[in-house]
């Protein structure tokens, strides 16, 4: 083809390609799964953006999911924060999957839900950090807005973890997670550049 | 061979002793300058609560054998006729629209403090000189500001500019100085011209007793030159060796050491409101003000604060404090102005505040982060700004959420699960198990399970995993377990982590496999 016209289709802003946009958005961070890379655009978590994580129960897999990655950004010294956790995170599986204790902060305001959106903003504008996760209560869509912003301000990876999928919501990435038969079961529900609903089935 | 006559000579004492001088330079002497405040009392009182119009007669007051008498006039006043010393009576019969106020001895040394501290910036030997003086040694500084009077000029500048009427006399001897500087002299620069300067001085400016200056004055002394020709032994009989050495000091025959003048360890300002606020963006407001000293003081020290104290006067009631920690020390004054403000954002005053006052105690040298010059290195730097924005996060989250929400994780060399973990300063295992599986939620405390046909029992039937670990431990603080750890699935999906307790055989959940 046209070596202009190429350069025009990959690199126009107002041009968009569907799955193949190339050049979109920033690098993703990498899962550690390679199914799901490839099924996200970026090839991983969106680097600077809010991801939404649809659970309606523990223990499927949810946190060994965003593991490989907690760990690769806690070894290149960047902070992972926990924002009112439903439980505690154990130690000693932290320390197994190789994450860093050192970078790893906690953080348990007594029950306003104000302060685990502020401390979330707070935390996702600060360019030290690499992740955020937290289990908010209620949330608006005025209040993801902001979030957003805040990563993309940092270049932070915020994690909000819902148990019922909202009708819209400005993440950049939502995805629902459930069981079958011993694996998880990975929904993407909304990426950027992307309409389809993907469903990846990963061993975790 | 010729011998010449050799002449020795011995050399008298009056000609050794102008060598000496000779070979003495001038120009290593030292210098002193005397910046003299006539109406500082009055300054000082011009900027409290009550107006004081200026330009009005006012005065303030002094007490004395039990008197109010009048101590500083303002110019006005002075030209109605009103002089330091005059009774308060004969000062309103000479002006009844006289505005007069008490005198604020401790407003007057914490102003000649600040003045002090500003005057710094010209040499570092600055000597207070109470009441209402201040002395500087400024021979070292004389080149650095392009000469004297480049000096004086300044100087004058900035004294204008705080609001301030002043004299400054030079001269070679500190007293010297100040006796000049109170007599609305200039300069003397040489200690041969000082008698002859000090000597047209009138005797009021010493610092004697009013009986003194009687009996001097009965003798027919007014003036300093005629006590020049007063024997030195007459005047030590009958007046006191203190005026000898007195007079010796500003001649400067004896030393004259100065206390220098060192900024204080504590820093206090306080900031008195006319109305009683309640709002608290206008106490933000207010509060920058003393940041911004608070700042300043810092910066002239090289040195940053760690902790700071704000007190809210209420009136009759108990003063709200407001305490500001910090992970490391800083004068950066927009920094303390945001944590102050997140403080304020919470805060609930019960009562107008009348006045605040900012105190820090921990006053610490300033280290600040190094700064890479070459392109190579500013991966590092852009590490260290990352930290050190991130320290600045720490301390906003602290001062919102408190420190007792903030918590690290620590691992422990334990079998115990609920021991193998703590909230604290992270700290790492040696050498960490690596054949361990353990799950990543943990709950606070084991929850039971209930129990149906011998098998436990949560949404549905668990299914068990077939081998399980045995955690026998803690024998020796008196809480030690036996149990059976076991991963369970549930029906809906989940692993779970359950332990069947071995002293009572009750099962357990205390873990997701997130």
């Amino acid at each position: 083809m046209n070596s202009k016209l190429e350069k025009l289709l990959q690199g126009h802003p107002g041009l968009w390609r569907g799955r193949d946009a190339v050049g979109n958005s920033a690098a993703g961070i990498k899962t550690g799964f390679a199914e799901l890379d490839a099924r996200l655009p970026g090839g991983g978590w969106p680097a600077n953006a809010l991801v939404e994580i649809v659970t309606a129960q523990w223990g499927i897999g949810e946190l060994r999911l965003l593991l490989p990655a907690m760990a690769r950004l806690s070894r290149e010294q960047y902070w992972i924060v926990w924002i009112t956790p439903p439980y505690i995170p154990f130690t000693p599986a932290l320390t197994q999957a190789d994450v860093d204790l050192s970078r790893v902060l906690v953080l348990t305001p007594e029950d306003s839900d104000k302060d685990i959106l502020w401390s979330m903003e707070k935390v996702l504008r600060a360019a030290a950090c690499g992740m955020a996760l937290a289990w908010p209560k209620r949330l608006s869509n005025c209040t993801l807005r902001r979030l957003q912003l805040a990563a993309e301000a940092g270049h932070s990876l915020g994690v909000l973890f819902r148990p019922v999928e909202a009708d819209t919501s400005p993440a950049a990435l939502r995805i629902h997670l459930a069981p079958k038969d011993g694996a998880l079961r990975v929904r993407i529900l909304k990426a950027r550049g992307g309409v389809y609903q993907h469903l990846v089935e990963l061993k975790v | 061979m010729v011998i010449k006559h050799l002449h020795v000579r011995k050399a008298d004492p009056a000609s050794r002793e102008q060598k000496r001088r000779q070979t003495v330079s001038p120009a290593h002497s030292p210098l002193w300058l005397c910046v003299y405040l006539p109406d500082l009392a009055l300054d000082v009182v011009k900027g409290s609560a009550e107006h004081l119009d200026p330009t009005s007669p006012c005065a303030v007051l002094d007490e004395a054998v039990g008197r109010p008498v009048i101590h500083t006039a303002s110019p006005a006043a002075a030209a109605a006729g009103i002089a330091r010393g005059m009774p308060l009576a004969g000062a309103y019969a000479l002006c009844s629209s006289l505005a007069v106020r008490r005198r604020d001895f401790k407003a007057e040394i914490e102003r000649l403090e600040q003045l002090a501290a500003w005057a710094q910036q010209f040499t570092p030997l600055v000597s207070l000189e109470p009441p209402q003086a201040l002395l500087l040694e400024v021979r070292g500084s004389l080149r650095l500001f392009g000469g004297l009077d480049k000096l004086r000029r300044r100087l004058g500048d900035e004294l204008r500019a705080l609001g301030h009427r002043f004299f400054i006399a030079v001269a070679p001897t500190p007293l010297a100085s100040l006796l000049l500087a109170s007599n609305h002299q200039a300069a003397v620069m040489h200690k041969e011209a000082l008698r002859s300067a000090l000597g047209k001085l009138p005797i009021r400016g010493l610092p004697l007793t009013p009986e003194l200056l009687r009996r001097l004055r009965h003798t027919g002394v007014t003036h300093l030159h005629e006590l020049w020709r007063l024997p030195r032994d007459g005047l030590a009989r009958r007046f006191g060796a203190e005026l000898l050495h007195y007079l010796d000091r500003a001649m400067g025959v004896l030393p004259d050491p100065r206390r220098p003048y060192r900024l204080p360890h504590r820093f206090v300002a306080e900031l008195e409101l006319s109305k009683g606020l309640s709002n608290n963006a206008l106490l933000l407001e207010a509060a920058q003000h003393l940041i911004a000293r608070l700042s300043h003081f810092l910066r002239k020290r090289d040195a940053g604060t760690s902790r700071l104290r704000i007190e809210l006067r209420h009136r009759q009631r108990a003063a709200s404090v407001i305490t500001l920690g910090l992970r490391h020390s800083t004068g950066d004054g927009a920094h303390l102005l945001g944590l102050l403000k997140v403080h304020l954002d919470h805060l609930k005053l019960t009562a107008p505040v009348l006045a605040l006052r900012l105190i820090t105690d921990e006053i610490h040298p300033f280290i600040a982060a190094p700064q890479m010059l070459f392109i190579h290195q500013r991966a590092v730097n852009d590490a260290t700004q990352r930290d050190q924005d991130w320290q600045h996060v720490m301390e906003q989250l602290e001062a919102r959420l408190g420190r007792k929400c903030i918590h690290q994780l620590q691992a422990h060399e334990d079998h115990r699960p609920e021991y193998a973990w703590r909230y604290g300063e992270a700290a790492l295992l040696q050498n960490p198990s690596t054949r361990l599986n353990r799950p990543l939620w943990l709950l606070p405390r084991p929850q039971t399970l209930p129990v149906h046909q011998d098998r436990p029992w949560r949404r549905s039937q668990l299914s068990l995993k077939p081998e399980p670990e045995r955690i026998e431990s803690g024998w020796w603080d008196a809480r030690d377990i036996r149990r059976d750890y076991y991963i369970a699935a549930d029906t809906d999906g989940s692993r779970l982590w359950i332990f069947r307790d071995l002293h009572a055989g009750r099962w357990y959940l205390h873990g997701y496999f997130g």
